[in-house]
């Protein structure tokens, strides 16, 4: 294996690595039990949401409405679940109905009407902003449900089960993605659709289908994230789009499909939220903490992009030549 | 917190989509002083009244109609600290240079077209403001149109091309919610002869005709010293601000920072912009859990945030100490619940019926301050069972606009 190889697959690894080692330095604080439970806990919110965008980038799309989907199950739940008359059944049943429409709304305007997908995912953003308004005027009608908070506030020894959510979750699409045919027919579209197409996989269907699937995670992720906060949040999705985005990047991917790592969007999920937490530990201003954040991105940017590219030299291009980076491999 | 990553991260999504295709404060001394003109304030009809209409600061009571609104802010400062025991404020500067201006000029008999910029009913907050101004145009001015604009938080700097919209259909009377810099529509409808109202915000220009809104120091101001009283002048405290940079917000900071340095034995341990939002609030008080063990009290300039700060408490099996935040059912369910002691100091959505007051007042030609600070309702643990009201949603601002009828109606109450 190359150096640069190697160094491509530290890539995902870079926000916690240089985090982790400044923590010890700076803010010891920040290895305390309770702080680590909140910061796997948190990670483990964008981490559901960003493997349901893994799959969608692994087919070569991208979905900006994840964030909405989030925001639009909590008020889901506590309108139909959170008052007197209404129930935890009717409340799922109106979140999973919901999230489908919208998921399935994304992957035909994506997959059979050729609506770019950056259009497409924003449209449905707006229109699920819009009925949302529409629904509630504004207001939340109920309460979160005490199931929800028990679920996003709750723990199994010292694990958040939040984090136990997201660790079945990782599993789950690890083996969808390398254990499954769909899985393979995933990889093999996002590489090349017409190619995929030509061989007899239904590359629409399967597209589509990511939009399905990347629907239904962030609406999991929505309810937990309700549940945590124990109170309905308009805001509760606002950010998710992209930073689950750069984390699935950071972790691997290629906007140009086929590629992506179930491990390496997790690293770089928790690189994301420890690095969050060490800037709110450290109790700099808020422009520094934007400042930080934006560094240390661009730095992980920077090397993720610079050990992808291709060498320069006829020596590297040969090198690279017999031993070609292994975009085709299915890592987990 | 995760919003404050937004924009690093829409900038890491840019560069790498680039490298995949390539290579494979209000500031509180805002007198808003237009032209001077010293005549009678306006009236501004009082909005804190608890469920069953017990008693609230009497700051701005209707006795004052003699005196000049700068009076009535003063007065504010001294007397409204008194509604908690407190001693009485000194008032700012700015509070003296509060003029009457003369509207003379804009008067116009007759039904009249008021076009108003406003917050968009994206949330409980915005939706009682619209209901608000909705519900009095309806109750007092039937004969007269309203046309709203609504613009969300998130599309803020559309927000001037939305008033240049409302411009062109000439109305009488021009009412801005400022969500972003306004001074160029602004500026152009004065020179167009429309008078200019502000509700709840600032411009940097004194091209309007008044402003109408609180004094957000002043509100910062009350929480802080009440915290500082319930904490024995001593101890360890978390500040828990709004969306940095707004100008709200930052006033309301700046008013508990200027109380909190008088006490030398008060250690603020953290601070963090929390965007008046549970889950950032939340996230915020539950690192801040992690790394001290001694919090004593918690200052916030909004409920949302107070009220995810109270679930990290209650998540870590701490103690929850005094809250400062607002009047939201949800806030003071969590009080009534947990028992914990707390002063909510308001910020009433259903102010937006005084711009409307005010406006039609300007169109009646009388005489208006520069500033018109509006009641807020202020009380604490003392007065919970008058204020929280059990059979409503969370999410219901106190005091509201709606009657029992209307909330039981729309679904925000049960019947008692």
């Amino acid at each position: 294996m190359s150096i640069r190889e190697r160094l491509r697959q530290i890539g995902p690894y870079t926000i916690l690595l240089v985090v982790l080692p400044v923590a010890a330095l700076v803010q010891p604080g920040f290895y305390r039990p309770a702080n680590l439970q909140n910061v796997v806990r948190d990670a483990a919110f964008l981490a559901i949401v960003a493997l349901g965008q893994l799959i969608v980038i692994i087919g070569r799309g991208l979905d900006l409405s994840v964030g909405g989907v989030i925001t639009t199950a909590s008020l889901l739940m506590v309108y139909f679940a959170g008052t007197a008359s209404g129930s935890l059944g009717l409340g799922l049943a109106s979140v999973i109905g919901v999230t489908l429409a919208i998921g399935l709304l994304n992957g035909l305007m994506v997959a059979f009407r050729r609506v770019p997908a950056i259009l497409a995912t924003l449209g449905t953003l707006f229109l699920v902003e819009g009925v949302s308004l529409w629904l509630t005027g504004g207001r939340s009608r109920g309460r979160v449900p005490e199931a929800l908070v028990a679920v996003g506030t709750g723990k199994v020894g010292p694990i958040p089960v939040p984090v136990l959510v997201a660790a079945v979750v990782a599993v789950a699409v690890a083996v969808v993605l390398h254990r499954t045919t769909y899985g393979r027919a995933l990889f093999a579209t996002g590489l090349n659709p017409e190619a995929s197409a030509l061989s007899g996989i239904p590359t629409r269907s399967v597209v589509a289908s990511t939009y399905v699937i990347a629907a239904l995670m962030a609406a999991l992720s929505g309810l937990m994230l309700s549940g945590l906060v124990g109170f309905y949040d308009r805001t509760l999705g606002v950010g998710y789009d992209l930073d689950s985005i750069a984390a699935v990047v950071l972790g691997g991917a290629s906007f140009l499909g086929g590629r992506g790592s179930v491990v390496g969007t997790l690293a770089a999920v928790l690189g994301l939220s420890s690095l969050e937490n060490l800037l709110l530990l450290q109790g700099v201003g808020e422009s520094y903490q934007l400042i930080g954040k934006g560094v240390v991105l661009f730095a992980a940017v920077l090397f993720t992009t610079l050990v992808r590219r291709r060498p320069s030299s006829p020596a590297g291009r040969k090198a690279m030549v017999a031993n070609p980076p292994e975009r085709n491999k299915e890592t987990v | 917190m995760r919003r404050m990553t937004r924009s690093a991260a829409l900038a890491v999504v840019l560069a790498l989509v680039l490298a995949a295709c390539s290579g494979g404060g209000e500031e509180p001394a805002d007198t808003t002083a237009p032209p001077p003109d010293t005549t009678a304030p306006a009236d501004t009809p009082d909005t804190t009244q608890p469920a069953d209409d017990g008693d609230t600061t009497d700051s701005t009571e209707p006795e004052a109609d003699a005196a000049t609104q700068s009076d009535i802010l003063v007065r504010a400062f001294q007397e409204e600290p008194q509604v908690l025991g407190l001693d009485p404020f000194e008032a700012p500067d700015y509070a003296y240079d509060i003029v009457e201006v003369d509207t003379s000029q804009y008067k116009k008999d007759g039904p009249r077209r008021i076009a108003f910029a406003i917050q968009a009913p994206e949330f409980s907050w915005p939706a009682t403001y619209n209901d608000a101004v909705t519900a009095r145009m309806e109750e007092a001015y039937s004969d007269s149109e309203l046309i709203l604009s609504p613009t969300g938080l998130g599309e803020a700097d559309t927000q001037v091309g939305t008033i240049e919209d409302l411009l062109v259909q000439q109305p009488d009377a021009l009412i801005i919610t400022p969500l972003t810099d306004v001074r160029g529509p602004i500026e152009r409808a004065a020179a167009q002869g429309i008078p200019v109202l502000l509700c709840t915000g600032t411009a940097e220009t004194d091209a309007y005709v008044t402003r109408v809104d609180r004094d957000n120091l002043l509100n910062g101001m009350l929480g802080a010293e009440w915290i500082a009283r319930e904490i024995g002048y001593e101890g360890n405290i978390v500040l828990l601000g709004g969306p940095a940079g707004v100008p709200t917000a930052e006033a309301r900071l700046e008013g508990a920072m200027a109380v909190f340095s008088k006490y030398p034995d008060i250690n603020i341990l953290g601070q963090e912009y929390t965007n008046w939002d549970a889950a950032d609030g939340r996230t915020a008080m539950a690192a801040f859990l992690t790394q001290f063990d001694d919090i004593d009290a918690v200052w916030t300039d909004g409920a949302g945030q107070a009220v995810g700060a109270i679930e990290a408490f209650k998540e870590a099996g701490r103690e929850i100490p005094p809250f400062a935040a607002e009047p939201l059912n949800g806030f003071l369910r969590l009080a009534a619940e947990e028992g914990f002691p707390f002063v909510a100091v308001g910020y009433p959505p259903s102010h937006s019926s005084q711009c409307l007051d005010a406006a039609m007042a300007v169109l009646d030609g009388e005489p208006v301050p520069s500033f018109i600070n509006i009641e807020v309702p202020i009380f604490d643990t003392d007065e919970l069972d008058e204020w929280y009201r059990p059979n409503c949603i969370d999410d219901l601002w106190l005091p509201t606009p709606l009657t029992d009828e209307q909330l039981i109606d729309q679904g925000m109450c049960e019947p008692a």
